[in-house]
């Protein structure tokens, strides 16, 4: 890993033991070297979260780099008090939610995620239930208002209070959506589950 | 505790997900549900419904993330240049530029061709910025190739970070918070985040702020407030930036920073 490999010949610590916001504050002091850890611990989650939201690979990438380059612009407003994942987390719900402004802007009407989210693989020794792959097609189907949060919440096992954050909401709005949210994935769930028990 | 309704339970089923139930909450919801064969059912589809959403989430496997690419765009935001996409509108405009003045067109002179008619020029993150221009009595928005005439005002609209191109050769970035007014050689920073990169530069430039004057040729530095403006940090990143505060004029070297409280004698307004 070079990013650790930088971090202790500049340093002579160990970036893998040190701390997210130890090495936040190393990195806002200017050690190039512990940001690049930070970028490798927290990469693919980053990523993920923004597939989950954004529902493509390479708008995925393009947001999770996005982010990254956002997180080390503002570090010096970055509270060591806080845990480093949640504000990263933040950082990259405002770059989706924008990109996904953008994308209705260009677009004029409302993109449809659904065959986006087919794109990724599951591992074979591993597929899910079919219940769980049709959870993951009926979340693309949803709004961005309903989507958004469920992803944050499901995906990262966020709090309500950090999907609140995360998306710039209250508390309230965002228990809200993920009330709804929730609901109308139980009405497509349940639909297709009647569709199926008709078939057969 | 009074009984609940079905309505009532249903939120509390949601609640119990969202892991935000309490005990007293939980006991009621599961003395209604043992009365309650839709509220029961409601609780099942919901309870497979986030069971499913999350496995089917944390099996989904994405291509492992290019951390290379990453280091690589933080390294170019860190060193000030801007991919070569974005600037390919303003580079076309000084690409014509170059083109009139070769080709002798009327308007174009040798006396002219040393700065653009404009001070300064939207190099990205257009979309990002309004712009307040001194004859306009109405803001228009920004976009890449907006030129800004001496004393526009501009701002971000919390979108794409800002960066604008001065005739002097000044690359300025801007956060989204940022409020500036354009000079020739010069911006005045109202308030939110800059990073100057004057490393093209001949003639110094200046950043006017109510914490102080930081100018300098060749240098590259940071200004960083917090959102009330009561104070503000100065980072040199390379060169040396004379900082003007309080009547004094003392020097800061590469590596150097400073946090400073507004200036009464640099206090600016719009």
């Amino acid at each position: 890993m070079a990013g650790f490999d930088a971090l202790r010949s500049a340093t002579g610590q160990d970036g893998a033991k040190l701390a997210d916001r130890h090495l936040a504050a190393l990195a806002c002091g200017g050690n190039a070297g512990a940001f690049d850890v930070l970028v490798e611990r927290h990469l693919s989650s980053i990523q993920r979260l923004c597939w989950s939201m954004l529902g493509n690979r390479s708008d995925a990438e393009d947001a999770a780099q996005e982010t990254f380059v956002r997180a080390y612009r503002c570090l010096n407003r970055y509270d060591t008090e806080r845990t480093f994942g949640p504000w990263l987390r933040g950082i990259a719900a405002k770059v989706c939610l924008q990109m996904l402004r953008k994308r209705g802007r260009s677009s004029g009407r409302e993109v449809s995620l659904e065959d986006s989210y087919r794109e990724p693989a599951f591992p074979e020794e591993e597929e899910p239930s079919p219940l769980a792959m049709e959870a993951v097609r009926a979340l693309a189907k949803l709004k961005d208002t309903y989507r958004l949060p469920l992803a944050l919440f499901y995906l990262e096992e966020a709090s309500v209070a950090e999907v609140a954050d995360a998306l710039g909401i209250s508390q309230g709005a965002a228990r809200v959506r993920l009330h709804r949210g929730r609901e109308q994935l139980r009405e497509i769930l349940m639909a297709e589950r009647e569709t199926n028990d008709a078939r057969t | 505790m009074p009984e609940l309704d079905c309505e009532q339970a249903r939120r509390l089923i949601h609640l119990r997900l969202d892991r935000e139930l309490g005990e007293d909450e939980a006991r009621l919801l599961e003395e209604h549900i043992e009365q309650c064969e839709d509220c029961a059912r409601l609780r099942e589809e919901l309870d497979s419904v986030d069971a499913a959403l999350r496995a089917g989430l944390r099996a989904v496997r994405l291509p492992e993330p290019s951390v290379d690419a990453v280091r690589q765009r933080v390294r170019r935001a860190r060193t000030g240049r801007v991919v070569w996409a974005t600037w390919m509108p303003a580079a076309a405009a000084f690409l014509l530029v170059g083109l009139a003045l070769l080709l002798g067109l009327p308007g174009m002179n040798g006396h002219e061709s040393a700065h653009l008619a404009a001070p300064a020029v939207v190099v990205a993150g257009g979309d990002a910025l309004h712009v307040f221009e001194p004859d306009q009595k109405t803001a228009q928005s920004g976009r890449i190739g907006t030129e800004l005439q001496e004393r526009a005002v501009a701002w971000g609209l919390g979108g794409d970070p800002v960066a604008l191109d001065f005739a002097g050769g000044a690359h300025v970035e801007l956060n989204d918070e940022a409020v500036v007014r354009i000079g020739r050689d010069a911006i005045d920073l109202f308030k939110g985040d800059l990073r100057a990169d004057l490393t093209d530069t001949r003639d110094a430039f200046t950043v006017v702020t109510p914490w102080g004057e930081f100018s300098g040729a060749g240098v590259v530095f940071t200004v960083y407030s917090n959102n009330d403006g009561s104070s503000s940090r100065l980072t040199v990143l390379s060169g040396e930036v004379k900082l003007d505060r309080q009547g004094t004029v003392r020097t800061l070297s590469a590596g150097e920073t400073v946090k400073l409280q507004p200036d009464p004698q640099h206090a600016i307004t719009l």
